[in-house]
Formats: C-alpha cells, sequence, structure tokens
C-alpha cells in the first residue's frame, strides 16, 4: 500500500472520527427517548457559534477587550448546549411521554422538524448570513505522512472526539446511571419498576446529545466554519450513521461512522468526487439488503 | 419604498421581511415588477440580499425621480431557495398571481435555466441579474436579456492570463451546477478558441460537501496543475480554498489558486472566514473596486460604502444594472406590453453602474447579452488586504501588476 492510498484511509478515519462524535448525540437521543431529532444539526450549529462568540465574536462585534482562549470556551459552548438540550426536553419534548396523545412518534418528529428551521432561520435572521472562523485549537498545518498534511484544527477535532467517544462509551456502559439509561432504552416500563426515573433518564439523554452536538459544532466550526445552515450536510450524515450501526446501538453509530468515513474519502478519489455524498446511501443500501437491521441493531429493541 | 437600512449584515430573512413590506403599494396604481433571487438555504443566501439590494435601490431611484409612464414602482421579490422547482414555481406566482409585466434578478443559473422557461411561456421580459451560464441566452429567446457577465467571457480571460504567464497544465474543481460545470466546459472551449497549449482537467464537486481533502490530495500528488481553477459558490469554495492551503496544495509557489466565483472580493466575509489561505489567491470578477465606474456607479458605491462601512461586490451593481435596464425600456416604450418592452429592451442604450449597455442582437450566447460587460481578474497580495487594493492582472490596459507567486 503506497503512502497515497494510506493517506486517504487516515483522512477518511480522521473524518469518520468527526463523523461519530456528530452521529453519538444522535443515536443516544434515539435511543433512550425514541426521538428522532431533526433538530441535532442546529444544536450542533449553536456549538460553533457558541465557540464563536466566546473566541472572536465579542471582540469583533462588541469591542470587547478580551476572548475566551478556545480550549477554555469549548466545554462552556459544550454546556451552553447541554443546557439548550435540557430546555427543549423540558418545554417541547416532555409531552411525549407524560401527556396522553395519538401519534408521540409524529409529534417529536414535526416538533423536532420546526425547531430545525426555526433555529436556522433565526440564525439567518440574528447572526447573519455570512461564515464566521472562531479561535483555533491547535494552529498550522501538521505532517501526517508522505504528502498528507493536514489542519492542526482537524487534528485537534479528531482527537478530542476519539476522548468524548470514549468517555461517552465508558459513562453509558461503565456507570449506574449509563446502566440505568440502557435499561431505559431496552424497556421503559421494567427500569421503572426496579427504580429508574424515565423522565430524569430523557433529561440525562438530552443533556448528553446537547452536550456531544456542542462539542461537535465547536470542534469543527474552525475546520468548516460556521453559518446558519452548517448543520444539515452533517446531520444527514448522522441520520445514515445511525441506521447503517443499527438503530440506537452506539458502539455500532461509531463502526458506521469510520467506515463512511473511509469509504468517502477513497471513493471520492478511486470513482467520483461528483457524488461523495451518495456514497453514504449506496453503502446504507448494500448493508441492509443483508442486515436490515443495520450492523449492531436488534430486531426489536422496545418495550 | 422601504429602504433597507442595516448597516452590518445583509440578512436574508430580516431582507425578505424588509422587502415584502416595500412590496405594499405607495399609490392606488403602481407597476409591478418582479425580482428574484436565493434568500434562504439551499440556496446562496449571502449572495441574494446584495443583489436584491440592487434591484431595489434602482427602483428606489426611479421612483424618487418619479417613477416609469407616471406610476411608481411595486418591486415584489420572492426568495427561491437555489431551486430550480422553486424558481419556476415563484416566477409562475409572479407572473399569474401578482400581475408583474416584467422581471430582473436571480443568481443560480441552474435557476435561471428553469424561470426563463416560464417567462417564454408567458411572453413576459426578464433580464437576468446574475446567472453567468452561456446556456440561457443562448437559449434564444426573445423574452431573456442579461446585464451580468457570463461564463466563456470569464473562461476566456483565464485561459488569457494563463497563456500570459506560460501555465502549461491547469485543473479546476467546479461544483455541480449548471454555472459549474458551465465554466468548466467553457475553460475547455477557450483554451481550444485560443489555441493555448495548456493541459487541462476537472472534477466537478458537490457545492455542499465539506471535507475536499481527499481530491485536494490527488491534485497534489497526481494531477499536479500549476494553477487550481475553483467554481465552487460559498462557503464549498471557501473550504476548498481553506484545505488547499491546509494540505500545502495551493496557494503554492508550485500551484497558484483562482476563484472563479468572485466571492474573495467579499473581503471582509473573505479574510474572516480564510484568513492567511487567501494570501496570493486570483479572482476573476465582473467589476473592479479601483476602477473608476460611471457617475451613477460611483454614487451607487458610495452608498453602499456610508450604508455597509465596507465596499460593495459586484452584485448589487449587476442587480442594480438589471433593473434599471429594464424599468427604464418600460419608460421608452411607454407601455407595460410584454413585446413592447422586449422592443425597448433590444434598442435599449443605457449607461449604467459600470459602463454603457447595449443587447446585442446576434445568436449564441450574445443573444440579448451586454457583450461589453467588464470582467477583471485580480490577486490579493497581503493577508486582510482590501479588493480595492488587489492587484489587477486583467485586461492589459487596467493591469497594476505582474502575476505573483507565493
Amino acid at each position: 500500500m503506497d503512502y497515497y492510498v494510506l493517506s486517504q484511509i487516515v483522512n477518511g478515519l480522521i473524518f469518520g472520527l468527526i463523523y461519530a462524535l456528530i452521529a453519538l448525540g444522535l443515536t443516544v437521543v434515539f435511543s433512550i427517548m425514541r426521538v428522532v431529532n431533526f433538530s441535532h444539526g442546529e444544536f450542533y450549529m449553536l456549538g460553533g457559534y457558541t465557540l464563536y462568540a466566546l473566541t472572536a465574536g465579542g471582540a469583533a462585534l462588541f469591542s470587547l477587550p478580551f476572548v475566551v482562549p478556545t480550549i477554555v470556551a469549548l466545554p462552556l459552548a459544550m454546556a451552553v448546549v447541554a443546557m439548550f438540550g435540557v430546555a427543549v426536553e423540558r418545554g417541547l419534548l416532555r409531552p411525549v411521554y407524560t401527556v396522553r396523545m395519538d401519534r408521540p412518534e409524529e409529534y417529536a418528529i414535526i416538533l423536532t422538524f420546526g425547531l430545525s428551521l426555526f433555529l436556522q432561520y433565526g440564525a439567518l435572521t440574528t447572526v447573519g448570513p455570512y461564515e464566521m472562523t472562531p479561535g483555533s485549537f491547535w494552529e498550522g498545518s501538521k505532517h501526517i505522512l508522505g504528502d498528507l498534511w493536514l489542519a492542526g484544527d482537524r487534528l485537534f477535532a479528531a482527537g478530542t472526539s476519539a476522548l468524548l467517544i470514549a468517555a461517552t462509551l465508558f459513562f453509558i456502559y461503565g456507570t449506574w446511571t449509563g446502566r440505568a439509561l440502557m435499561a431505559t432504552a431496552q424497556n421503559r416500563v421494567g427500569a421503572t419498576v426496579v427504580g429508574v426515573d424515565p423522565v430524569r433518564m430523557n433529561v440525562i439523554a438530552m443533556a448528553l446529545a446537547g452536550l456531544l452536538a456542542g462539542a461537535a459544532g465547536s470542534l469543527l466550526a474552525p475546520v468548516f466554519l460556521v453559518y446558519p445552515d452548517v448543520g444539515q450536510i452533517p446531520v444527514i450524515k448522522a441520520f445514515v450513521i445511525i441506521v447503517l450501526g443499527g438503530m440506537g446501538s452506539i458502539p455500532g453509530a461509531v463502526v458506521a461512522a469510520l467506515i463512511l468515513g473511509v469509504v468517502e474519502s477513497l471513493a471520492s478519489v478511486y470513482i467520483s468526487v461528483a457524488y461523495r455524498d451518495v456514497f453514504a446511501f449506496l453503502v446504507l443500501i448494500g448493508v441492509l439488503l443483508f442486515r436490515p437491521h443495520g450492523l449492531f441493531g436488534q430486531k426489536e429493541r422496545r418495550a | 419604498m422601504t429602504r433597507i437600512q442595516d448597516n452590518k449584515l445583509l440578512s436574508g430573512a430580516t431582507l425578505a421581511a424588509a422587502l415584502s413590506l416595500a412590496a405594499v403599494p405607495v399609490a392606488g396604481d403602481t407597476i409591478k415588477i418582479g425580482g428574484m433571487a436565493p434568500l434562504s438555504s439551499p440556496g446562496s443566501y449571502q449572495q441574494g440580499p446584495e443583489l436584491v439590494l440592487g434591484l431595489q435601490w434602482a427602483v428606489d431611484d426611479v421612483n424618487a425621480a418619479g417613477g416609469v409612464l407616471g406610476k411608481q414602482v411595486e418591486l415584489i421579490v420572492e426568495d427561491t431557495q437555489g431551486r430550480p422547482p422553486t424558481g419556476a414555481t415563484v416566477v409562475e406566482k409572479l407572473i399569474t398571481s401578482d400581475g408583474v409585466v416584467a422581471a430582473a434578478g436571480e443568481y443560480h443559473s441552474s435557476v435561471c435555466t428553469s424561470e426563463i422557461e416560464v417567462f417564454h411561456q408567458h411572453g413576459i421580459p426578464f433580464v437576468i441579474g446574475s446567472c453567468w451560464a452561456d446556456t440561457l441566452t443562448a437559449a434564444g429567446y426573445d423574452e431573456v436579456f442579461r446585464t451580468s457577465v457570463y461564463s466563456s467571457k470569464l473562461a476566456e480571460n483565464m485561459v488569457a492570463v494563463m497563456m500570459a504567464n506560460g501555465i502549461k497544465k491547469a485543473a479546476s474543481l467546479v461544483e455541480d451546477t449548471d454555472y459549474g460545470v458551465g465554466i468548466a466546459t467553457n475553460l475547455e472551449g477557450a483554451i481550444e478558441k485560443l489555441g493555448a497549449d495548456i493541459e487541462f482537467s476537472y472534477d466537478v464537486v458537490e457545492k455542499t460537501s465539506k471535507d475536499f481533502v481527499p481530491i485536494l490530495l490527488k491534485y497534489k500528488t497526481q494531477v499536479k496543475p500549476e494553477i487550481l481553477i475553483v467554481a465552487v459558490t460559498q462557503p464549498g469554495g471557501f473550504l476548498i480554498l481553506k484545505q488547499a492551503h491546509e494540505i500545502r496544495f495551493a496557494p503554492t509557489s508550485e500551484t497558484l489558486y483562482l476563484d472563479g466565483t468572485c466571492t474573495a472580493q467579499n473581503d471582509q466575509v473573505f479574510w474572516d472566514a480564510v484568513k492567511d489561505a487567501g494570501k496570493y489567491v486570483l479572482m476573476s470578477c465582473p467589476y473592479s473596486p479601483s476602477v473608476k465606474l460611471t457617475e451613477l456607479g460611483e454614487q451607487i458605491k458610495q452608498r453602499y460604502i456610508d450604508q455597509f462601512d465596507r465596499q460593495p461586490n459586484y452584485l448589487p451593481l449587476q442587480g442594480y444594472d438589471a433593473m434599471y435596464s429594464l424599468l427604464t425600456a418600460i419608460e421608452n416604450a411607454g407601455s407595460t406590453d410584454g413585446k413592447a418592452i422586449i422592443a425597448a429592451l433590444q434598442a435599449l442604450n443605457l449607461t449604467g453602474t459600470r459602463g454603457d449597455i447595449q443587447f446585442s442582437q446576434e445568436d449564441g450566447v450574445w443573444h440579448h447579452q451586454w457583450r461589453d460587460v467588464p470582467t477583471f481578474i485580480f490577486q490579493y497580495s497581503e493577508v486582510g488586504q482590501s479588493a480595492g487594493d488587489a492587484a489587477i492582472l486583467f485586461p492589459e490596459r487596467f493591469a497594476t501588476a505582474e502575476l505573483m507567486r507565493p
């Protein structure tokens, strides 16, 4: 294998890690709450805008005499989006499981879709249409191998994504709260019987999703800029990833994201870059033909 | 009429709201004119509001001078979202529901392509604001006129610059639209037409993609062009430049970088987005901030600077020229009848913002095209440089510097 192919694979894996982080929050919300959050891309956007406001926007727009160091702004941005996620759960999504209604899942879909449009047009109206670049996490280009150089920010995003994914997996599978989340995901009634508060689990799931989307949006903002519809394409990829990995499967989402990153990287140079965003769907169709529940999905996960 | 007063950022939604207010008739009897532009996603909502600003200013100025045919002009703006079907739908609505007598505007060539069919079907005149694909005027429709630049002219300019600087190998990344593919095919045509000894290849990319590193890495290691020409509108174009710089491909001493969309001319936005990646970038544009405009053009330019505290790019001027041509033709026609307006547009001889506008009667791309529309190729030489300070490389009579390499 020559350096060129290896470079493409390495770039694909790096991008896959970033995809995984975006998809993780989406799959957590789906697995715990059974809600397909169509506004996840706008959570991602909010992360980017928050980072910009803290690291550059305040100084640029309001002549503030200070900027927050980017590394400090990252957890702050994550916290802001997590709080926003909690607010969405409490203010908008709670009726899905606390109020008796005929079609709660449809309600959630329409609601999150509407929220997505509201946030996108809200950003267009209040912040404006132009691209913004927040402060950098790791400036300059770094030599990887052969002719492959990558932005320090991209490497930082991939490395931090790996750490956050590991931390999320540990939280889900290694802590009592995580196990309670999984119990709720598997059997909501059963979890309630053994003392798990499902409403609290939903709040935690939305906070976790906000935290991860905020992290993804912040980490990628210096690489891919911030603008009102910046979350549209990533969230479409995230949907492909969670279906590919198996709806609700967290390890499945991570594996699917890495596969997608590598496939897109290689196919766009060996087949055609014109269809780069189509390859995700081709892989999805191919996998679903043989594994209708995705790579790690189960036939029936609902209570 | 309500004038847009946003001092910093033109927001598509705010603009649409303002223009819907502007669309309220100020008199009992008005002449209705349609205006189309992308004001929301997935269209280029960064560009649409700038174009609409030019359309609106032309209407405001004409109204302030007494209107057209003794009536005030009412501009009805529709958001086409960069979607061809939406473009056709809103044009149908403008004609059949709103009763516009003519229209001007639009930014995306693919949307223009669907719109011209509706205008042609209804016999309603349409002056293209900023769609560059040759095929639009080459369709030969009586109703369609264009005051903006066109792709084959830009392509010939780029090839001329490459020839003058001894460039033998060029590659291009173009977006998956009529505009992008048109630029690539026109570059091929221009190389052949001018007899240039240039090896040329291109790839079509999805303009919504975010990661262009794989294809850029292929270009860097396998194609190895001396210049990379990018015809992808922002934000995709900005991301390609950032990533080309990050992988140390372009702009470098081995590979130059040319922005074929002229989005780099919006200097504040450009430098904020790409930072030091923009140094030595070339751009192909239909307007120069440093070359003197007509008296009208200088007034519009100053109005823009006064209102937004920055230099305009080409779009407000193109929008103004399109609308001003249309309104002048209606006045000259003495009627709002479509055929009379078309005849008046064909006979038009008008000083616009960037020169004397006349529409060619020749066939092909020049059909109803302002042939002498100005075009330039610039190069930034410093990070954060104003578009007005960028060196002019083309045309030769305005050239201020030789091509610079990193």
